[in-house]
């Protein structure tokens, strides 16, 4: 009998359970411990991509919310530009727009001698556009005061053109003769 | 002299094969516990990974959910429409807020002595004020001189002209195209120029 052999014999009763043990242990290692710890890696990056696909939803929400205050601000601002700077209708806008340009030339020492307004609707708008050739006769110094005046009113006037001639009539001594092509806006009524 | 060891059962060092076994032991021990060790720690967090996996999936789809009803209320359609709103809103103040004594500013100093200004119309373009100017003059070198003028400015770019043709009393009347860098009104515009103060 070998000496191993022999060892064996006289310690089996410590010998095969601790054999048993330690083949248990390794087993377990094996065949339990490193699958886990895979698994948990697995687990742990699905969590780690669930936190990215969270973060990327979030943003998206706040995209999407963005998009949403930015049109409802929009919306608003239009509206107070639709209500609260453009005249309500094309009665209110040549009324008031006459009448302003009316106080002006003469606040502006200029004679005002005529308009005519007509309207048009906007293509692909909701709004329409007043619009008229407004003449006037006087001084440059006195037309320059009255642009400016135009420039600086609450109304909502646009300038669209500005012609000058001499003007013939009698009396007209180094008077101009100006026509303002002036347009307004309002919203259409089919368009509210 | 012969040497050899008669016993049946000779000795051998116990003490060491005692202590080998005690050293597999506690290997086996400590391994075991390792084992246990990393498998309750392993669990755990599985366990905790997996739940915050689907805690965040849940919130995800949630929110995903938010989004897209957020997103329908505000349709492409509309968007674009609204966009086109404010983009005219935002061209017909830029009209109205268009500074003409800004402009006569620049023109008092920049027409030259026998070139008559006669209209002047603006159009807002993606942004940029295109200035249509309409004169009548003598002498067709002072189209170049006006341009000259206007570019000295830096208030002008783009000058050309656009139209020039001879009319029936012998002058000429031309139309010059320029972009022109808008400026608010100025407070003090109705300070007569030299211009002013000849007529």
């Amino acid at each position: 009998m070998s000496l191993w052999a022999r060892v064996y014999e006289e310690r089996r009763r410590v010998i095969v359970p601790l054999v048993i043990l330690a083949a248990i242990s390794v087993a377990t290692l094996l065949l339990a411990v490193w699958p886990l710890q895979r698994s948990v890696t697995n687990s742990e990056n699905a969590a780690l991509e669930a936190m990215v696909g969270l973060a990327n939803a979030r943003r998206f929400e706040r995209q999407a919310r963005e998009a949403a205050d930015s049109k409802r601000r929009a919306d608003t601002e239009l509206q107070a530009f639709y209500t609260d700077v453009l005249p309500r209708d094309f009665a209110t806008a040549t009324k008031t727009t006459t009448q302003w340009l009316q106080v002006a030339a003469r606040e502006a020492g200029l004679e005002f001698k005529a308009s005519h307004f007509d309207w048009d609707v906007v293509r692909d708008s909701r709004l329409s556009r007043a619009f008229s050739t407004v003449t006037l006769v006087g001084k440059y110094p006195n037309i320059r005061r009255f642009l400016y005046a135009v420039e600086t009113a609450s109304e909502f006037i646009v300038i669209e053109k500005v012609s000058v001639a001499e003007s013939t009539g009698q009396g007209s001594g180094g008077n101009l003769e100006v026509s303002l092509g002036v347009a307004t806006y309002f919203l259409s009524p089919s368009g509210q | 002299m012969l040497k050899g060891n008669l016993s049946t059962r000779p000795f051998y060092n116990e003490r060491l094969v005692t202590m080998a076994l005690a050293a597999i032991a506690i290997a086996a021990v400590l391994l075991t516990g390792y084992d246990v060790r990393r498998l309750i720690e392993l669990s755990g967090r599985r366990s905790s990974a997996l739940a915050k996996a689907e805690a965040n999936e849940r919130e995800a789809a949630r929110i995903r959910g938010q989004a897209q009803a957020l997103q329908q209320a505000v349709d492409r359609p509309t968007l674009t429409r609204l966009a086109n709103y404010t983009r005219e809103a935002n061209t017909l103040i830029e009209q109205r807020t268009f500074s003409w004594t800004g402009v006569f500013g620049h023109l008092e100093k920049t027409l030259p002595v026998d070139v008559r200004l006669v209209s002047i119309s603006p159009t807002v373009v993606k942004g940029t004020t295109r200035l249509s100017l309409g004169i009548i003059l003598r002498d067709l070198n002072d189209v170049s001189a006006f341009i000259d003028n206007l570019n000295a400015t830096g208030a002008f770019y783009d000058v050309g002209p656009t139209e020039q043709r001879q009319q029936e009393d012998g002058s000429f009347a031309a139309r010059i195209e320029a972009s022109y860098r808008s400026e608010r009104p100025a407070p003090a515009a109705a300070v007569p120029s030299d211009r002013e103060k000849q007529q």
